[in-house]
């Protein structure tokens, strides 16, 4: 990581830190 | 059972568990959607079954050393086990870079309760792939 953009609001549901 | 009808279970388990990780999130409101629903829901299908995938394979190649009798309870231990791993990995990334990786408590906990779900789910499509119990073995 547009890798980061596709999957940035799976991150947060699922509790991983992130932007 | 072989390893490719763990894998199998693992995608199709992985792939229902991003839908549902985005109907949690769209009921409790943890996190503000900031993807369009069709960008989302594709992101959290291959995602979902990415998870899948690897929960699948943990199962199928460390399950007999989880100390549970049932499936179900394996695999929930496997699922929350690696969430727990990322987690702590993720710490360690939001220590070294604060800015970039910001903490969220309250997406931390939704996503401990994803992770659970993920394994029963998977656990429960192990045991319909693995058929009934032999009687009397």
């Amino acid at each position: 990581e547009g890798v980061h953009d596709a999957f940035h609001d799976f991150r947060h549901v699922i509790g991983m830190p992130c932007h | 059972m072989n390893l490719k009808e763990y894998l199998k279970s693992g995608v199709i388990a992985g792939v229902v568990w991003g839908w549902l990780s985005y109907l949690t999130n769209a009921v409790t409101g943890v996190f503000p959607f900031e993807g369009s629903f069709a960008q989302d829901i594709v992101s959290f299908s291959f995602a979902g079954a990415v998870f899948g995938l690897g929960t699948g394979a943990s199962l199928a190649l460390f399950g007999r050393f989880i100390p549970f009798r049932s499936v179900v309870a394996r695999a929930v231990f496997a699922s929350a086990f690696i969430w727990i791993a990322l987690r702590l990995v993720g710490d360690m990334l939001s220590m070294m870079e604060p800015e970039r990786y910001h903490l969220f408590t309250p997406g931390t906990i939704q996503g401990l309760g994803l992770s659970i779900v993920l394994g029963a789910i998977l656990g429960i499509l192990v045991r319909k792939a693995a058929g009934p119990a032999p009687v009397n073995a």
